[in-house]
């Protein structure tokens, strides 16, 4: 929103420019390098490991007979169990279970090239979660919004702590008639059918943005979002978010007076590293004034990223809201 | 090494005693313009005894052990002036200099001139050289000097011996400025007509003078002709202007007035309600009005005031929710400006002391809303959202020169700021027909307090060495933390007889003020940010070596230095200026810099073929050693320019006929090139990979390098009124598109595909342009 103005005086100038384009020299690195990514998470037993060879501007898929192996203090906890190729990157599965607080050592092996990587798997989440307010009933284009539901979580003490909050496990929301649930936002099979948002505050992310959104459903911060020993999150839901979305009838009826949450949080622990390379990765921008984001790397005798996220799961209860 | 210097400024003063036994007379005055009584500071004066230079208000003291000596002044662009005086007593010359006449006499070194670091522009000389446009500008005629390049071609901002925008220190009559440009940075805030002279500091930095690592740049306006009322009146393809200065009550009181405008500020009011979408004017106000009460008792007020106007109004458009149906229109508004005032009070109380006083007030201001005006059958209601960014400076500042004996003049004072920082004020209105409210209202707001001393000794050590020793005392209070340093200044000048001067130096410079910036254009929304706990002052220690050689009509200068620089700023990888101010020390990394370079000067200041020739090899590499940016390995800055060529000519055909030719050539800048593709992970769940570029070093490309002719004619001819100029010049003769803005990145080809590619944007191509001035 800042920039506009700055964009507009931009476009003034750029009215009276002369465009020409200079041709350069890139991508002039063309001595092959295996490069390895993966973040695996200490809640799933089955994990992903991307690999390609990148050459110049040229990303082609490693040999078939590539291994990719996962260490822990020396012992061989791991190996490519599965592995398939999607355009030009190789993806292998391994499976292995992650201890929090364990050193792991991955190794991928493609013909020549070899790159290996050793990281630690954070410490779980050892903090607390709860409701902190909830209020506020508004009209918004005549539908009716419950927002500034606050959950608080509550810091970590001691060295700095990076966090990783996974938007995609969410609690039930119960839409309840004299204490009877007439509705909730779960289909049949109890899928979650209806997502509250979720969403950090945004200035407090170190100016980060806030990666909450349909595609990237998660928000990254540090020890720096927190005030007053807590990070605070902002939900909020609307009746058209009802499964059926029978509006008129749910409204004509009074079908319900009241609605309460049991809200799922899952939280994990990075090292800074992978805050960091989460936070470059972010970083894409758009505007004239952004340079090129130099990514980091942790790989030894390639260039990637492998990280391990340690995860915990909170359920907070959200007071009933009852409606006037 | 504080130790050192305290050692050497101890041993030159206890030479004093010595001298001070000798019976000696004081001669001491103002060197004046004799024309219109205009002081000049900066001018050389010679007796047998010593050397000395005029003060910022034209003031010298010098003494003299002989009954019969031989005073000498000299000042560039003026003819020297030789009085011999039989002095018996301490006495009171004022020395009238005439512009113009210049004889060969005048290349004769005052021992000052040749100082290594300091480079003296008169106003003749920001107007002579061919100007974009057609317009004369003080910091583009900076630009052209060894050691100082800007930022994007055609702009104002400067850089100095490899340090940033933000390194220099613009003083209008001593007031610091912080906002020094119009229109994106293409005009500089100093209007040419206002200006009486300009000094610029790059090294060798006298005591007096602090707060920026880089550079200082004294720009001293003119005080109004003391005898009779005269003035310009100028109108360009870009801008107008007027100038008038005359005396109000004669031979006491003068005042000088001087209004430029961009010529859109006729039409500006009616652009918008014209039908047009884009309004934009600036205008600088300067004034001054100085009263003498006696020859060495004035005051002096003087102020300044300039503003940029941009409005941009949509067209009207179709809006629709489930209830209603709106036409919508989005409107921009942005404005900034300084506004400065400065009350001085001058005294000399003695023929050997000079006192200064000044308390000023400095304000910037920008302001930018961006609104939606929305308009139904039933209400019309403005949403908006406004961003002010503020300074407001409060200098107080008191000086004293004092002529300690034959060998040694004193300058200490010392000065007090009160800052002011309001970098992001931000407010939400919604505003309908029956209400107004605010909904939200941000202000971060720093307050700081600046205080420093200063002393300094100008010393003649022998016939033919002269230093100046000085140290300057500074100190800053923020609200989580004081700092404070030490600052020696060494300067020394050997003259080695036959015109021939080799001068070294050594000055540590303290920076409390940072500038988030784009660096390549001057916008609104730079924001000048004080210090804070985590954000340290920005130190640097700089050596220089120099040699000056005049011979006949010329004068060559060399000089060799490196610096060295502590906590400098920049963004960490990736971030953007444009994200705004909040949580800003988070943004940005602080680290070193280290920059060198070889300047050569050759200076022709007399005759009808004037100009100089300039070269500097400059190499500045930057390091950040959290490794928050390129990993924490040294890297070459944006603005490393390895070679800088600059040719400036100016010939006189006849009293009629001007010729002007200028040639600068400037290797390009360094910007980042990706050297591979490489696999990236994505930060969601589960998670995923892409091709993401990759590069080991930043800034590892070099633009091709860039270059361009000017000339310019200037017609003069006399009437019987006044006389008028007409200044005829094209800008880039062979059309050579530099880059003016670059970007990097992926674009289409003329066969559709994709490469990667600097596309450059200039808005300087050839450009023919002309300018007419009437003197009366």
């Amino acid at each position: 929103m800042k920039k506009s103005p700055v964009l507009f005086l931009l476009a003034s100038v750029s009215m009276v420019a002369c465009i020409k384009d200079i041709h350069i020299d890139s991508y002039t690195n063309t001595e092959p390098v295996l490069c390895l990514v993966s973040r695996m998470s200490d809640s799933d037993l089955i994990h992903e490991v991307f690999l390609a060879v990148s050459s110049g501007s040229e990303l082609t898929c490693p040999p078939e007979d590539t291994m990719v192996e996962l260490w822990e203090d020396g012992i061989l906890v791991a190996a490519t169990d599965t592995l398939w190729s999607e355009s030009n990157v190789q993806v292998h599965r391994v499976k292995a279970s992650l201890e929090p607080g364990a050193k792991y050592k991955i190794v991928a092996t493609a013909g020549s090239l070899r790159a290996q990587a050793t990281v630690s798997a954070v410490s779980r989440y050892k903090g607390m979660a709860s409701l902190c307010d909830s209020s506020s009933v508004r009209d918004f284009m005549g539908f009716r919004d419950y927002d500034s539901i606050q959950i608080c979580i509550e810091d970590v003490p001691g060295d700095r702590s990076y966090y990783w909050l996974d938007n995609t496990v969410y609690g039930e929301i119960r839409y309840m008639k004299g204490g009877e649930v007439v509705d909730n936002n779960l289909d049949e099979c109890g899928n979650v059918l209806l997502k509250p948002y979720i969403g950090g505050g945004m200035e407090e992310l170190l100016g980060i943005e806030n990666v909450s959104g349909e595609d990237m459903p998660a928000s990254i911060f540090s020890d720096y979002a927190f005030q007053n020993g807590f990070f605070y999150i902002n939900t909020s839901f609307t009746e058209r978010y009802l499964s059926h979305y029978d509006l008129e009838t749910l409204r004509d009826n009074a079908q319900y007076d009241s609605v309460c949450f049991s809200m799922k949080l899952r939280i994990g622990m990075m090292n800074s590293e992978d805050y960091d390379y989460c936070r470059l990765r972010d970083y894409h921008g758009s505007d004239l004034f952004y340079e090129p984001v130099m990514l980091s790397s942790n790989i030894d005798g390639g260039i990637g990223h492998f990280a391990i996220v340690s995860f915990s799961e909170i359920t907070v209860p959200v007071n009933v809201i009852y409606f006037e | 090494m504080k130790k050192r210097v305290l050692l050497i400024l101890l041993i030159a003063l206890m030479q004093i005693p010595a001298h001070t036994q000798n019976r000696r007379h004081t001669i001491s005055g103002f060197v004046r313009d004799s024309a219109s009584g205009e002081t000049l500071p900066g001018a050389g004066i010679t007796s047998r005894s010593g050397i000395t230079v005029s003060n910022g208000q034209g003031f010298f003291s010098i003494s003299t052990d002989s009954e019969r000596d031989t005073i000498k002044c000299s000042y560039i662009g003026y003819a020297p002036a030789l009085l011999a005086i039989s002095p018996s007593r301490d006495t009171t010359l004022n020395i009238l200099l005439k512009a113009g006449e210049i004889l060969e006499e005048s290349v004769v070194s005052s021992g000052y001139i040749g100082r290594a670091g300091h480079i003296s522009i008169t106003a003749d000389e920001i107007l002579s050289p061919p100007a974009v446009f057609s317009e004369p500008d003080v910091l583009k005629t900076l630009q052209m000097m060894p050691g100082v390049q800007g930022g994007m071609e055609g702009t104002a901002g400067i850089m100095v011996r490899g340090g940033g925008p933000d390194e220099n220190l613009f003083l209008l009559d001593g007031v610091p400025m912080y906002n020094v440009s119009h229109m994106l940075g293409v005009f500089s805030a100093f209007t040419p007509e206002a200006v009486k002279k300009v000094t610029l500091y790059k090294g060798a930095f006298p005591a007096r003078y602090g707060g920026r690592v880089s550079s200082i740049v004294d720009i001293r306006t003119n005080d109004g002709d003391l005898n009779e009322y005269h003035g310009t009146l100028g109108l360009g393809l870009l801008t107008s202007h007027i100038h008038v200065e005359g005396p109000v009550v004669k031979n006491k009181t003068t005042a000088s007035f001087t209004a430029r405008g961009l010529n859109t500020i006729v039409a500006a009011p009616f652009l918008i309600k014209g039908g047009y979408n884009y309004s934009y004017y600036f205008y600088d106000l300067n004034g001054k009005i100085v009263h003498r009460f006696s020859e060495g008792d004035n005051i002096a007020l003087t102020f300044y005031k300039c503003r940029d106007d941009f409005d941009y109004l949509s067209d009207e458009y179709l809006e629709s929710t489930e209830e209603c149906r709106y036409i919508a229109q989005d409107a921009t508004n942005t404005e900034w400006g300084n506004n400065l005032v400065s009350f001085k009070w001058n005294h000399v109380f003695s023929p050997k002391l000079f006192f200064s006083t000044s308390l000023s007030w400095y304000g910037y201001k920008s302001n930018s809303s961006m609104g939606k005006y929305r308009t139904s059958a039933n209400e019309s209601t403005r949403n908006e959202v406004n961003f002010r960014s503020d300074i407001k400076d409060v200098i107080l500042r008191t000086e004293f020169d004092y002529m300690l004996s034959r060998t040694n003049s004193l300058h200490f004072g010392a000065e007090g700021t009160r800052h002011i920082f309001a970098p992001s004020t931000q407010e939400m209105n919604k505003v309908s027909a029956v209400s107004a409210s605010v909904a939200d209202n941000t202000v971060i707001r720093y307050d700081g307090f600046e205080a420093s001393l200063y002393a300094e000794d100008e010393m003649n050590i022998s016939d033919w060495l002269h230093a100046d020793f000085g140290m300057r005392f500074s100190w800053m209070k923020t609200k989580q933390k004081n700092y404070t340093f030490i600052e020696p200044r060494i300067s020394l000048v050997a003259d080695v007889g036959n015109h021939k001067s080799i001068s070294a130096s050594y000055s540590r410079m303290s920076q409390y003020v940072h500038l988030l910036s784009s660096s390549q254009v001057s916008l609104p929304t730079d924001i000048w940010i004080p210090i804070t706990d985590r954000i340290r002052p920005v130190i640097s220690d700089q050596v220089s070596l120099g040699v000056t050689y005049s011979f006949a009509e010329w004068e060559v200068g060399a000089e060799a230095y490196y610096k060295h620089s502590d906590n400098i700023l920049e963004y960490k990888n990736g971030v953007s200026f444009t994200e705004g101010t909040g949580d800003w020390g988070e943004k940005v990394e602080m680290g070193e810099s280290v920059s060198k370079g070889i300047e050569l000067l050759l200076r022709k200041n007399i005759g009808r073929t004037t100009g100089w020739m300039s070269y500097t090899l400059s190499k500045t590499d930057r390091r950040f050693p959290d490794g928050s940016i390129n990993n924490g390995r040294w890297f070459p800055y944006h603005y490393d320019r390895r070679h800088c060529y600059l040719f400036n000519v100016s010939h006189k055909f006849s009293d009629a006929l001007e010729f002007g030719a200028s040639w600068t050539f400037m290797s390009g800048e360094r910007i980042t090139i990706p050297d591979r593709v490489i696999l990236a992970i994505n930060n969601i769940t589960p998670s995923g990979a892409s091709p993401a570029d990759y590069f080991e070093q930043k800034n590892n490309v070099t633009l091709p390098a860039s270059h361009h002719l000017d000339v310019s004619l200037n017609w003069h001819r006399k009437f019987k009124l006044g006389r008028r100029v007409w200044r005829f010049s094209i800008y880039n003769v062979y059309n050579k598109l530099n880059p003016n803005m670059v970007s990097v990145g992926l674009f289409y080809d003329e066969k559709g595909n994709e490469q990667f590619k600097a596309r450059t944007m200039t808005y300087l191509p050839i450009l023919p342009s002309m300018f007419y001035t009437y003197y009366f």
